[in-house]
C-alpha cells in the first residue's frame, strides 16, 4: 500500500456556534463576529458560552431520534455536509470506509439528565446508556451513513478531534481504508457539566461590557476559557482516489504526551509535538505561515504554548502568524481541534488569516510571535498552516495542512 | 378515549409515527418501533397511565392490542 501517498481533504462539514456550514462560519470569523453569548443554568452563576443556534435534531426524524442526543445529531449533520462536499452519495465498498470520531465527553447531557432525575428521586430513562455512551455519536453516524469499516471513537479531552484526524490519515496511509471520515463533536452545555467546569475555576466570567469578548486568548486581561459546542468533520482520501482537486493536503501530524500533570500544560511535550509534526510533514518552521493555536485564554495555558512556539520556530517565531479562533467560537473541547483545522484549511484556500477576536493587548509572556489581532489579515503567499490541540491529560496533537 | 386509542396517539405524538400506519394487531416492528423504541414507549406509558409495566410483561408483548390489554389489567390505571 502507498505509505507515501499524499492525503487530500475531499470535503469538510461544520455545525458550530458560528454557523451551519464551513463557509458561513468562515465568513463570520473573518468579519470579526464572534458567537459567544450569556447562558443561564438554574442555581449556577451565568456563564459565557457559544451555542449552536439551529435545531440540530432536524437531521433525524422523531422516530430516528430515539436513543440519540445532541452530540450524535450534531455529528451526523456535519458528517452529511462533509460527504456532500466530497461529492459522495454512496460507497463502492462500505467496509473500506472508516469513521474516526473524537469527543471528550460523548453524551454528557444525557448522563447529566439521567443522573439528575435519579438523584432527584425520579426514574432514569431507559435509553440513558446508548444515548450517553462515548461512542454513541459514532454509532449514529455509522448507522445513517452506512460506514462499515473501522468505526472508532477517540476520547482524548481537548485533543480528541485532532487525534482522530491524525489516526484517520495514518489508516489511509497504511491502506486500511479507502475513505476516512474524521473529526470531532462535543455538546457540553448541560447543567452538571457546566457546574463541573465552574468548579475547576477555568471558565471566563461573562464580560460585563461586551459578552462576545469574554474569551481573550493571549491577552494581558484574559480570564479563562469559554465553553462551546459543535461538530466538524472531514473526508480524507489518498491522492489517487480523489475525484477532484482537494480543498487542501493533510501534510502530516504528531501526537505526544507530556506525562507530567493532569491539567497543567507543559512546554516539553508541546515542543516535541510541534517538532514531530513538522518532521512528519517534511517542512521547516519557516515554511509555516499560520498557526491556529490551542489558545484557550486560560492564565496558565497561553504562555506555555507561546513559549513552545518560540522555541520551535526560533528566529522565525516573530514572523509566524498566530491566532486563536476560540475567541469567536469558544472551546469545543473534543471538537475544537477539528473545527480549528477546518478554519486553518479555509485560511489556506482563501489566503486570509483570521484574527484573535477580543484581544487588544498581548500578555508580555505571549509576545515574540506575529499575533493577528483586530482584523483578519491577507496572506496571499500562505502555503502551509499548523493547528495545535493540547489536552487535559497531557496529550498534545498538531496537524499540518498544505495549500492544494 | 380507550387505552388502545390513547396508546396509538402516544406513539404518534412521541415518535411522529403516522396514525394510519399503526396496526394494533401487527408487530411493533411493522411500523418501525424497534426494541429500544419499545423500551422508551414503556417508560412513557408508566407516566401517562400511572402504572408500572413489569419488565417481563413488556418483553412478552408484541402488538399494541396486547399492550392495551396488559395495561388495562394492571393496578393503578388512571
Amino acid at each position: 500500500m502507498p505509505t507515501a501517498a499524499r492525503i487530500g481533504i475531499a470535503g469538510i462539514g461544520v455545525t458550530c456556534p458560528l454557523g451551519d456550514s464551513l463557509e458561513a462560519s468562515w465568513d463570520r470569523v473573518v468579519a470579526g463576529q464572534g458567537a459567544v453569548g450569556r447562558m443561564a443554568f438554574p442555581g449556577l452563576p451565568d456563564i459565557a458560552a457559544a451555542r449552536v443556534a439551529s435545531d440540530v435534531s432536524q437531521v433525524l426524524t422523531r422516530l430516528q431520534q430515539v436513543g440519540t442526543e445532541r452530540v450524535s445529531q450534531m455529528a451526523l449533520g456535519a458528517v452529511r455536509q462533509a460527504l456532500a462536499d466530497a461529492r459522495i452519495a454512496g460507497w463502492a465498498d462500505p467496509e473500506r470506509v472508516g469513521l474516526y470520531l473524537g469527543t471528550g465527553m460523548g453524551g454528557a447531557a444525557t448522563m447529566d439528565a439521567g443522573f439528575g432525575a435519579l438523584h432527584g428521586g425520579g426514574r432514569i430513562p431507559p435509553l440513558t446508556v446508548p444515548a450517553g455512551m462515548v461512542n454513541g455519536a459514532s454509532a449514529v453516524v455509522a448507522i445513517h451513513t452506512d460506514i462499515r469499516g473501522p468505526v472508532l471513537t477517540y476520547a482524548v479531552a481537548c485533543a480528541s478531534g485532532s487525534v482522530a484526524m491524525a489516526e484517520a490519515a495514518h489508516a489511509l496511509r497504511r491502506g486500511e481504508v479507502d475513505v476516512a471520515v474524521c473529526g470531532g463533536v462535543e455538546a457540553p452545555l448541560a447543567r452538571g457539566t457546566v457546574a463541573a467546569w465552574q468548579a475547576l475555576r477555568t471558565l471566563a466570567p461573562p464580560d460585563e461590557g461586551d459578552v462576545a469578548r469574554s474569551c481573550r486568548p493571549f491577552a494581558a486581561d484574559r480570564s479563562g476559557l469559554v465553553l462551546g459546542e459543535g461538530a466538524a468533520f472531514f473526508v480524507l482520501r489518498r491522492e489517487a482516489d480523489l475525484p477532484a482537486a482537494p480543498r487542501a493536503w493533510f501534510a502530516g501530524s504528531a501526537v505526544r504526551c507530556d506525562a507530567l500533570h493532569l491539567t497543567n500544560p507543559q512546554r516539553r511535550g508541546q515542543v516535541s509535538t510541534l517538532k514531530a509534526a513538522l518532521q512528519a510533514s517534511g517542512l521547516a518552521p519557516s515554511d509555516i505561515g499560520y498557526c491556529n493555536a490551542h489558545g484557550t485564554a486560560t492564565v496558565a495555558g497561553d504562555p506555555v504554548e507561546c513559549e513552545a512556539l518560540r522555541e520551535v520556530w526560533g528566529e522565525d517565531a516573530a514572523a509566524l502568524r498566530v491566532s486563536s479562533t476560540k475567541a469567536a467560537h469558544g472551546h469545543l473541547l473534543g471538537a475544537g481541534g477539528a473545527l480549528e483545522a477546518a478554519l486553518a484549511v479555509m485560511a489556506l484556500q482563501q489566503g486570509v488569516v483570521p484574527a484573535t477576536l477580543g484581544t487588544a493587548v498581548v500578555d508580555p509572556r505571549c509576545t515574540g510571535l506575529a499575533h493577528v489581532l483586530g482584523e483578519a489579515q491577507c496572506a496571499p503567499g500562505l502555503r502551509h498552516a499548523i493547528s495545535n490541540s493540547f489536552a487535559f491529560g497531557g496529550t498534545n496533537a498538531a496537524l499540518v495542512f498544505s495549500r492544494a | 378515549m380507550n387505552t388502545l386509542a390513547r396508546l396509538t396517539y402516544l406513539i404518534h405524538d412521541k415518535f411522529g409515527v403516522d396514525i394510519a400506519a399503526i396496526d394494533a394487531d401487527a408487530p411493533f416492528a411493522s411500523y418501525d418501533l424497534d426494541s429500544l423504541t419499545v423500551a422508551e414507549l414503556m417508560f412513557e406509558i408508566d407516566d401517562a397511565f400511572h402504572v408500572t409495566v413489569p419488565d417481563e410483561a413488556a418483553t412478552a408483548v408484541t402488538t399494541l392490542r396486547q399492550l392495551a390489554a396488559l395495561i388495562d389489567g394492571l393496578p393503578g390505571k388512571a
